[in-house]
């Protein structure tokens, strides 16, 4: 009977008519980025998905601050900063209170969280980068064939040589590093038109600035 | 090593290349050539993406796609869930004597969890006075800890026991162990839909219609009783022997979660895949969302997984909202085009376009069951839902409308009134059937006709309890008047009984007693009624030793109720007590529920007992001692001790005029000025008492304690919240390991000091010229204290002018703070605080009496309510209901048009209130909707 943890989205649901999608992709990719930020920050399962509602709540109500003739770099950036910050804070806030009621394992994390702040962003920053991989994954998976796909795989993630992969595919030497740079290229455009795209931004500044 | 067989090409070509650009010929060439070429080879990696790009690639896919690599699986993660929820459960339970135990909930022994849920953890124990298994469903933390939550999860749990149904779950019991609120449950072992269709795939088409007919049935008893289930999902469906009977269970809870999380953060919860795209939405939601899950249910039962599925939460919404679940057939050809077509009608993301009502859901589905199980004996139904056409496009016109915090109680009262409304088919009342009275006698009423031989009754009362629920009932009233001098003593023993008292002016014990059974008709109801044996018995001498009211002139014993013996039974049995024993739960069997409605002279004491049902007391003036198994006791102001306990509920009284002792097994305390001592204790639930005079001992394992003005030594303790004391006078104990402590000195303190808190911080209050000895210390927090320099240290020693009275502050994690404070503003934040109590008290009284049925009480209690401003115009609202109940229009009217002066402008709930039908064919009240709208429609355009 285990079922999905309570999750909690008021983000969507008061964006839920007039968002556009840069909004909901961006929300997408932070959801699970900090939630997996939480967890292995040593908080539990309920406690993260908490963790990551506070999280997105603030970060889209500090959002409604951004002004975009600052020096802040890109509104993504700044973003990203923002959401950042705000679970690097809330993680140490809900570990804290964990361990004030006694949950020796948070005790010993907390122990440890104020003398690291650079990792904890450096973490925050893995899972970020994960989760923006694995979303851009899913939009460009269907675009190419299941060979060139499994072509992609085991050349650029595991490793194996181009010959060896085309054999055991059945497939041209050729095609498997044609997929595997096509799939890499294309990959890089899709992380990149989330993390600095122009159209993206006015997307998301009218969806927060067209709530109630 | 193959020599490149051709030039090689510029990054212009190999841009294109990368792009998909390239024409067919290219194409090949570029193939072949990077074969080979690992010139060319590294400027296609360049081009496609620098080093970065490559190493973080190979980082974050590495591995399964669903693992997430050097992290935990989900596996894992979700095995170590289950051992800290086991762990935490432990640590959450009362010692239990049998080792193969986890622990104890009150009177049930906890053998093992069984699932997890979004609402909390569902456990296994064994019910120990029945001995039977049941599920106890304990509500997770984070929703417990908000006390008005606490409240509606106990309010939202007695409606849903109310809903008796053969597809729904029954709740036993609702209660709150040490602060956790909980649910008792029929424990079902075969599992859940969703356990079978993960392990053995999706089912049969007329497995299906079987479940799916079910849970439609289900969902049309909750849906009479006003209740949408918001969770229907394949976990919420449990199976017994295959698919023959299918229960749906969480009804509303769904509700309480979300309400419980609303006030936090103004977000919804829930499991998405199942949502309606309203719910999804945050949008207000009716029985027809139900619909909509209801299809993904048997979506998920067609082919072994729900229809709308994505990645992250926010993806499955978009699905849920936006897109068509992919064709049925497409994944399990399996399953007829009809069915296909059914479930997609229930998908229909427009609400107008989906079936009207579980109802209709389940009579078409049985229909075509009967067709699969007899194909040759029973004809195909006409299936006119399918042929017709798509219903024209309506505009909803009604007004969205979202019921403030405080108009959700009124929710609950029209629940209820959809309860009786759902069993008026078979109800009769007998008012005065066997309506008898004696003065000053102790004799036995005669009952009008002679009772049955035990054949009858044997055939009368064969039937098991579930059996007899499903029968109508029947009604019964009773009254009698006792003369008494003016004072006396009021013994009250019974079996499931709402307890009503109030004082009179005349020298009488006043009790009605209103009775109902279930019986299959009328003659047999009567033949029930006739057998019961309801015990007066009117002496000078208290029969159990008693102590309570010296002096006393009567005591009244009544007990309540038995089936009486006929003189056959008598006669025939070898064994009277054991055959009075049998009569008696088979009479209970049929037995539902008793009220009693007592008046009694001004000076009297009462000592009332019952299994199962509120107290509810008015003004006493004498002492009071109830004990209710489970239920709340209401009182007004007593002046002589007061001794209340209730295994389950809350307490709340008036002003106490002599020593009190306060206990519930869970609920809140709430109480007025005690002139003496009081100790109250709850095992979860606030505390909160006005000015004491005497010590004070109060306790709580989960919950807020706030004490007004105390004039002596005070010991307070809470294992889950805070403790404020307004103003304390005497020495202080304050313990909150979990929360924060705020305590006032505005005169010297007569004795020692000690604060306590681990979690939370703790905040000292001082006036000038105070003379206190001062140890505060900090673990982790600061220590701000305005009087001395302290540099940032984590101790403090201070001698405050001379340091008379020791004072120790010891804060774990949160800082310990000193202010001085102003009597004068104290004063008036305290009356503020005090007066927001108090109508919360008044209306709380109201509110449940007139939920109980009591009109003519609720509506005075109603008037008291109105008198607080906060609640003037709900209370006056509910006055006008209370007035259309009685079928006094224009009382009725005037108090509704009143209600909506002092700001009452619910418009929705003037249209769904069930209690205002009576109203609604008459004129003045379109003129109230229209003056609503109105009033509605100007503030939205005063918005813009």
């Amino acid at each position: 009977m285990t079922e999905l943890p309570p999750t909690r989205y008021s983000l969507l649901v008061r964006l839920n008519q007039n968002s556009g999608d840069a909004w909901s992709e961006f929300l997408e990719v932070y959801e699970r980025a900090i939630y997996e930020f939480s967890r292995r920050r040593g908080l539990q399962d309920a406690d993260a998905w908490d963790v990551t509602q506070e999280v997105l709540a603030a970060v889209e109500k500090k959002a409604e601050t951004w002004n975009p003739d600052s020096s802040r770099g890109s509104f993504r950036g700044w973003l990203f900063r923002v959401a950042r910050n705000i679970a690097v804070d809330k993680v140490v806030e809900q570990s804290r209170r964990a361990a004030a009621s006694g949950d020796t394992r948070v005790a010993q994390l907390l122990a440890e969280l104020p003398k690291l702040p650079e990792q904890q962003s450096t973490i925050f920053w893995i899972e970020y980068r994960r989760n923006l991989m694995r979303w851009a994954v899913e939009r460009i998976r269907h675009e190419f064939k299941e060979t060139s796909w499994s072509s992609f795989l085991m050349t650029a993630v595991e490793g194996r040589k181009p010959e060896d992969v085309a054999q055991e595919l059945g497939v041209s030497v050729g095609s498997v590093y044609a997929a595997k740079f096509r799939i890499v290229a294309r990959l890089r455009k899709q992380v990149a038109k989330f993390d600095d795209d122009e159209q993206a931004e006015s997307e998301i500044l009218k969806a927060i600035n067209s709530r109630d | 090593m193959n020599k490149p067989n051709q030039q090689c090409f510029d990054d212009i070509q190999f841009n294109r290349f990368l792009d998909n650009q390239t024409d067919a010929n290219e194409e090949i060439r570029v193939l072949d050539h990077i074969a080979t070429c690992k010139q060319c080879q590294s400027a296609l990696e360049r081009i496609a993406g620098h080093q970065e790009v490559w190493s973080e690639i190979k980082l974050h896919l590495a591995g399964n796609k669903s693992d997430v690599p050097g992290h935990e699986t989900q596996e894992h993660i979700e095995l170590q869930d289950r051992r800290r929820d086991l762990k935490k459960i432990e640590q959450l339970l009362g010692p239990t004597d049998n080792p193969e135990m986890l622990g104890r909930i009150g009177s049930y022994e906890v053998s093992g969890m069984i699932g997890r849920g979004s609402a909390g953890v569902v456990v296994k124990a064994l019910d120990t006075r029945l001995n039977r298994f049941v599920a106890i469903k304990l509500l997770a933390p984070v929703y417990s800890t908000n006390g008005s939550s606490r409240r509606r999860f106990e309010r939202e749990g007695r409606a849903i026991a109310s809903v008796k149904d053969p597809n729904v779950i029954p709740v036993h019991t609702v209660g709150e162990f040490l602060g956790t609120p909980y649910i008792v449950m029929q424990y079902v072992p075969d599992g859940s839909l969703q356990q079978r269709i993960e392990k053995l795939g999706p089912l049969e088409t007329s497995e299906v219609v079987c479940v799916g007919m079910q849970v439609a049935r289900g969902l049309a008893a909750a849906h009479k009783r006003g209740i949408v289930h918001r969770d229907v999902k394949p976990a919420n469906v449990l199976l017994e022997s295959g698919v023959d009977c299918a229960m749906v269970t969480d009804f509303g809870l769904a509700r309480v979660v979300d309400e419980a999380t609303m006030t936090r953060s103004g977000a919804i919860s829930g499991t998405p895949q199942y949502m309606s795209p309203e719910q999804a939405k945050g949008e207000s939601v009716d029985p027809r969302s139900d619909l909509f899950s209801l299809g993904s249910v048997m979506f998920a039962a067609c082919t072994g997984h729900s229809p709308f599925r994505a990645e992250s939460v926010f993806g499955v919404i978009k699905r849920v909202c936006d897109s068509e679940p992919r064709p049925i057939r497409e994944v399990n050809p399996d399953i007829p085009q009809w069915l296909s077509a059914f479930i997609s009608k229930l998908h229909s993301k427009r609400v107008e376009d989906r079936f009207e009502s579980a109802d209709e859901v389940a009579n078409l589905l049985s229909q075509e069951l009967a067709h699969l199980q007899a194909p040759t004996m029973v004809s195909q139904s006409a299936r006119d839902w399918w042929k017709q056409p798509l219903p024209p496009i309506k505009v909803n016109t009604k007004p969205a409308v979202k019921p403030r915090e405080v108009y959700r109680h009124q929710r609950a009262i029209q629940r209820v009134v959809l309860a009786a409304a759902g069993i008026a088919l078979g109800v009769l009342v007998l008012s005065g059937i066997s309506r008898f009275d004696f003065s000053g006698s102790s004799e036995t009423p005669v009952p009008l006709a002679s009772v049955e031989g035990p054949n009858q009754w044997d055939s009368l009362l064969a039937l098991t309890k579930q059996e007899n629920e499903n029968l109508p009932q029947f009604k019964n009233s009773v009254e009698t008047t006792i003369d008494v001098k003016s004072g006396g003593l009021l013994l009250l023993q019974t079996n499931l009984g709402a307890l009503d008292v109030v004082t009179h002016d005349k020298p009488t014990v006043e009790m009605k007693l209103v009775h109902t059974v279930s019986a299959s008709d009328q003659e047999t109801a009567n033949r029930l009624f006739q057998a019961t044996e309801i015990k007066f018995e009117l002496g000078s001498d208290d029969p159990r030793g008693t102590n309570l009211a010296k002096g006393k002139d009567a005591v009244i014993v009544a007990t309540f109720p038995t089936r009486k013996l006929t003189q056959k039974e008598i006669e025939e049995s070898y064994d009277l007590e054991e055959l009075k024993e049998q009569l008696l739960i088979r009479y209970n069997s049929h037995f539902r529920n008793a009220e009693f409605e007592l008046r009694i002279p001004r000076k009297f004491s009462l000592n009332l007992e019952t299994s199962a049902g509120p107290i509810l007391l008015s003004n006493i003036d004498g002492s009071a001692k109830c004990i209710t198994r489970g239920g709340h006791i209401e009182t007004g102001s007593i002046t002589g001790k007061a001794d209340l306990v209730t295994e389950g509920g809350h307490i709340s009284t008036g002003d106490l005029g002599a020593p009190a002792i306060l206990r519930t097994k869970g609920g809140h305390i709430t109480t007025g000025r005690v002139q003496g001592e009081l100790v109250a204790k709850t095992h979860g639930g606030n505390i909160h008492a006005e000015d004491v005079s005497g010590l004070v001992d109060v306790e709580t394992n989960g919950g807020e304690i706030e004490l007004g003005h105390m004039s002596a030594a005070v010991k307070a303790r809470s294992l889950g919240g805070g403790i404020r004391i307004w103003k304390a006078d005497g020495s202080v104990q304050a313990d909150a390991p979990a929360g924060s402590i705020d305590v006032n000195f505005t005169h010297q303190p007569s004795g020692e000091t000690k604060l306590n808190s681990s979690a939370g911080s703790i905040r000292i209050g001082y006036v000038d010229g105070l003379s206190l000895d001062i140890h505060a210390s900090s673990a982790i927090g600061r220590i701000a204290a305005p009087f001395v320099e302290n540099k940032g240290g984590k101790t403090l020693h201070y001698e405050m002018n001379g340091g008379q009275a020791k004072l120790t502050a010891t804060a774990a994690t949160g800082d310990v703070r000193f202010h001085a404070i102003e009597p004068s503003e104290l004063d008036a934040e305290y009356e503020e605080m005090l007066n927001d109590i108090r109508g919360q008290r008044a209306f709380q009284l109201a509110y449940d009496t007139h939920m109980s049925g009591r009109i003519d009480r609720a509506m005075e209690l109603h008037k008291l309510a109105a008198e607080f401003e906060y609640y003037k115009g709900i209370a006056t609202y509910n006055l006008g209901c209370a007035w259309a109940l009685k079928g006094n229009k224009e009382n009725a009217f005037a108090a509704l048009n009143d209600a909506i002066t002092f700001g009452f402008d619910d418009v929705g709930q003037f249209q769904s209130d069930k209690d205002l039908d009576s109203l609604r064919q008459d004129e003045r009240f379109h003129e109230i909707i229209a003056r609503l709208t109105q009033t509605a429609g100007l503030e939205a355009k005063s918005k813009k």
